[in-house]
């Protein structure tokens, strides 16, 4: 089986500073890893080329196999990539309910699936992020756990074997932060997703991943195994 | 030589009623719906992206429900604006296409005061219901968008 994603010597500057050079990681299917660093040093940016949003200065992007970006051409757009994505906004649609968030994801990723079935994967999305119930809600009405997990089932319900999380759980409390782990743990226990997991948080690194991949100060990466599992 | 035609360029034509409207209001409309765009997050139509929709199933169904409220009110203000406009009306209405202002201008100098003043309410409730719609629909559907 093909990783899930392999980048190769990739390097990126921006605005003249460098923030990371050959940078190289292989996530085998179902492998989970936190990418890990100061607030600055580019995570954010690694994840959203591994995404196709971003184009790298130079390097190669795999993505299943397939070669998805070479230095600065895409070849594989982002909506051709099948991966699922958690903003650290979580840019939930504020114009479209829970259930029509997730029905519009399945009719773009998978139209040939007929509507019934996409009506039973809702319904089983829901119920996996345990907001069962609350499909009919606006982003608005939900209060921000809830929206996060309705972030998770919208990255999730088309069924990507990647999913790329941007800081998700950095905005919220203690508590809620033990349910997203649980919840993101669970999750991949039950789909058998790989991640890329950006955070600045060592808890929430060895909670959610099993290894740790530290961006560094030289551009450079260092890589570790997450200190264990909850 | 053969001079080319006045007509060409839409003059003598209801045309260029629409096109020095255009002219006159773009500009309005485009800032209106400017502002209305700068609020859709970035995040969200990369999401959308990510879900697999394409450039235009994410303007359609992503972008554009959430300026609705700005296009209608460009729509809004370009209309009230352009039904009160009389000069550029004056300077480019051909003959057999007069534009409502400019039927009452006329009207002012060649009719009784309570004639003009019937056409000059029925325009006046015409921009009232335009603005009324307006708020109505804003208001129903802002609350999607706290």
């Amino acid at each position: 089986m093909p990783s899930a994603v392999r980048l190769e010597g990739i390097h990126k500057a921006q605005g003249g500073r460098l923030l990371f050079q050959n940078v190289s990681l292989d996530v085998p299917a179902g492998d989970s890893v936190a990418l890990v660093g100061p607030s600055g040093i580019g995570k954010t940016t690694l994840l959203r080329i591994v995404a196709g949003l971003e184009r790298p200065d130079a390097g190669d992007v795999w993505i299943a196999g397939r070669h998805a970006t070479q230095g600065g051409t895409i070849f594989v757009p982002p909506h051709q990539r099948g991966i699922g994505f958690v903003f650290q906004d979580l840019a939930l649609w504020p114009h479209m309910t829970v259930a029509q968030s997730l029905t519009f994801v399945l009719r773009s990723a998978a139209p040939a699936i007929s509507r019934i079935e996409h009506q039973r994967m809702v319904d089983e999305m829901l119920r996996l992020v345990h907001i069962d119930g609350l499909g009919d809600r606006y982003p608005h009405q939900l209060s921000w756990g809830e929206q996060q997990r309705a972030a998770f089932a919208r990255a999730l319900v088309h069924r990507p074997p990647l999913l790329l999380l941007d800081e998700p759980f950095s905005s919220l409390d203690v508590d809620l932060r033990q349910d997203m782990r649980a919840t993101l743990r669970e999750l991949r226990a039950n789909l058998g997703f790989a991640t890329i997991f950006v955070t600045h948080d060592r808890e929430d690194a060895n909670a959610v991943a099993i290894r740790r991949v530290a961006l560094t100060r030289n551009g450079g990466v260092e890589e570790s195994i997450a200190d264990s599992e909850e | 030589m053969k001079l080319m035609s006045h007509r060409s360029f839409g003059y003598g034509s209801w045309a260029i009623i629409v096109i020095a409207y255009l002219a006159r209001f773009m500009p309005v409309a485009i800032l209106i719906v400017s502002a209305g765009v700068r609020r859709v997050s970035r995040s969200g139509e990369e999401a959308a992206a990510l879900s697999g929709a394409g450039w235009v199933r994410t303007m359609w169904h992503i972008v554009v429900p959430q300026i609705a409220g700005s296009l209608l009110v460009a729509w809004v203000m370009v209309f009230v604006l352009a039904f009160g406009e009389v000069g550029a009306s004056v300077l480019v209405a051909p003959a057999g296409h007069t534009p409502y202002p400019v039927h009452v201008l006329t009207l002012i100098a060649n009719t009784r005061p309570e004639q003009v003043a019937s056409l000059a309410l029925v325009q006046t409730l015409v921009v009232v219901f335009a603005l009324s719609s307006a708020s109505l629909y804003l208001a129903w559907s802002s609350p999607r968008h706290a």
